[in-house]
């Protein structure tokens, strides 16, 4: 019997300290993390690899591009579930989020709403 | 005798000698006088109160060699003629008129149906002949309320060119009069006698029809420069009460945009704020196990502190999260929505929670800002009855419009918390005010406030220590 794969996450901020502070976390929650702050190597890591989730922080090098980070993820694994972080979003933001089934979290976030969050995430099937 | 028509106060004269009786002239000579009969003219043109026609009219009658003469009125209450004036008539002969008149067809009810004048002369009259001339309100031209429009047909002035029952014209007002002019006739009267007595009625008709109507447009003119002076009055009142809606619209512009110039401010702080905020919530966490005992308390007063401006920053961002998304808000699954994410923190204080929604239209605005202001309110309720518990009562119903005030959706939400003292009633809304001491932002009930003012509504408050306190809330509902 094999140890099951760890539950992969790739993480993208263009925060420095946020970025590693999150990875720290995941990584002390056991985690599989990928920590990457720009959006290109954000693509550069997809076209390597598939990621069970993504937490994107919606605006890196240009306004909303997370969305481009999320799409191309789900084009690499249509199951990846992917989570928005962001301080602020508009309506259209929210709709879009909706529409593409994104879960959207808003800054400041309790770590403990965060960690069950993911643990939820990595939980489904 | 009774008149009922006020502006035809036409009085009985009493039979007075006249000054020229002394040199009467027979009826030929006076109706060959041509001088004469221009200066009964202008008498009768002269006179300048209606009450005065009918004696001047009888004086000049018999002033032409006519022995005596009456004047007959058709009463409106019992629709009879009876006399109004008279001169050089007996008791006795009067009376006998009145006979004359109530006898199952009387002659001159009959004349003045005609519009003709007659010569009547019966049993009833004793042998004399009388010449009975119709006397009968006349305008050549409808009233100016009438104009030219439809109305027109309606005026009685207008219209009145035969006897009409005694009635006001139902658009100008003006009452109409119908009279006989009677006169007793000698043997000695000839046709044209009779062409000048009628010449002389005519124009006393006319005279008299003159100074009515002059004197009913005259108080119509003081009738209408009255409503005038009153719709002045209003129109003064209401432009007096317009300028100080507009100055009070103003003022509350005036802070509304100062609450939106701050919102972004803060917002924007916030939002630089955020993320080296959220770096450091994450590296206390990260720190949480490695702290050495002897510094704990110095961890948890960081942790703590963090978490306060956590809250800060929460509630700025608030603030332009949703202010964009304006839309028709169900109010109810709002209030419910919170109360779910809240249920579990409820339970925990020992907080009862009851419901009482009614049917609401939706109101406009975001959905996210009233959940926001709900929250803050939920909270405060909460931390009101932290210590052992309570009841809050959430309450929704609409208001019908009253006045120029559309409908609204009313909120309350009740606690049986520790209450706010009077004094700091006017202090709750203000930035930064808080009484939960370091726990509080100070921000909840401002921003709450500002977000209700925005959505065009209003927020009050009413406490008492150690009972609870309510929250109103009023916001404009959205027509169907």
């Amino acid at each position: 019997m094999t140890t099951p794969a760890r539950f992969s996450v790739l993480v993208v901020d263009d925060e420095p300290s946020v970025l590693v502070t999150y990875l720290l976390i995941l990584q002390q929650q056991g985690y599989d993390v990928t920590a990457v702050a720009t959006s290109a190597e954000a693509l550069q890591a997809l076209s390597r690899r598939s990621f069970r989730l993504l937490l994107c922080d919606l605006s890196l090098e240009r306004q909303q591009d997370g969305f481009e980070v999320i799409a191309a993820a789900r084009a690499r694994c249509p199951a990846t579930r992917c989570v928005l972080l962001t301080g602020f979003a508009g309506k259209d933001v929210g709709d879009r989020a909706l529409q593409q089934g994104v879960t959207v979290l808003f800054k400041p976030i309790e770590i403990e709403e965060f960690l069950r969050i993911i643990a939820r995430l990595a939980q489904e099937k | 005798m009774s008149l009922t028509s006020a502006e035809a106060p036409l009085s009985m004269a009493s039979p007075k000698k006249h000054p020229r009786r002394s040199r009467q002239p027979g009826p030929k000579e006076a109706a060959c006088q041509g001088k004469t009969c221009r200066a009964a003219a202008a008498r009768l043109l002269a006179v300048e109160r209606s009450a005065e026609v009918f004696p001047v009219l009888l004086e000049e009658v018999v002033a032409a060699g006519y022995p005596r003469a009456f004047v007959l009125q058709l009463d409106g209450d019992s629709g009879k003629l009876v006399p109004v004036s008279s001169l050089n008539c007996s008791k006795a002969f009067l009376s006998r008129v009145r006979a004359a008149l109530s006898a199952a067809r009387d002659p001159f009810t009959a004349a003045l149906h005609t519009m003709r004048p007659a010569v009547l002369s019966g049993a009833g009259l004793r042998g004399a002949s009388l010449s009975c001339h119709p006397l009968v309100l006349h305008q050549e031209h409808p009233c100016v309320e009438a104009g030219d429009g439809a109305r027109r047909g309606s005026c009685l002035a207008f219209l009145n060119r035969r006897p009409l029952p005694l009635q006001a014209c139902s658009v100008c007002g003006l009452r109409s009069y119908a009279a006989l002019l009677a006169v007793e006739l000698t043997p000695a009267s000839t046709a044209r006698d009779l062409r000048a007595l009628r010449a002389l009625a005519g124009l006393a008709n006319r005279a008299l029809t003159r100074l009515l109507k002059a004197g009913h447009d005259s108080s119509r003119i003081a009738g209408l420069e009255a409503s005038i002076a009153r719709l002045q009055s209003e129109v003064r009142d209401l432009n007096a009460r317009r300028s100080d809606e507009e100055a009070n619209l103003a003022g509350r512009m005036r802070e509304i945009e100062q609450f939106a110039a701050v919102g972004r401010l803060a917002a924007t702080i916030a939002h630089e704020v955020n993320n080296p905020l959220e770096a450091i919530k994450n590296c206390l966490y990260l720190l949480g196990g490695a702290v050495r005992h002897d510094r704990e308390e110095v961890y948890r007063i960081l942790k703590d502190e963090t978490e306060r401006l956590s809250r800060i920053v929460r509630q700025m961002l608030g603030l332009c999260r949703g202010a964009e998304t304006a839309g028709p808000v169900d109010v109810n699954a709002v209030l419910q929505d919170t109360l779910l994410l809240f249920s579990r923190q409820l339970q925990r204080a020992g907080v009862r929670l009851t419901l009482e929604l009614g049917k609401l239209p939706p109101v406009t605005g975001s959905g996210d800002q009233l959940r926001q202001v709900f929250s803050n309110l939920v909270v405060n309720a909460r931390d009101s009855m932290a210590q052992g518990g309570g009841r809050l009562r959430v309450r929704t119903r609409l208001l019908a419009p009253r006045g120029r005030a559309p409908a609204r959706v009313r909120i309350f939400l009740a606690d049986t918390g520790c209450g706010i003292p009077r004094h700091l009633w006017r202090s709750i809304f203000d930035p930064f005010f808080t009484t939960k001491g370091d726990t509080g932002t100070g921000l909840g009930l401002w921003i709450a406030r500002g977000i209700v003012e925005d959505h065009g509504g209003a927020i009050a408050i009413r406490s008492r220590e150690r009972h609870g306190t309510v929250i109103r809330i009023d916001l404009p509902a959205v027509r169907a």
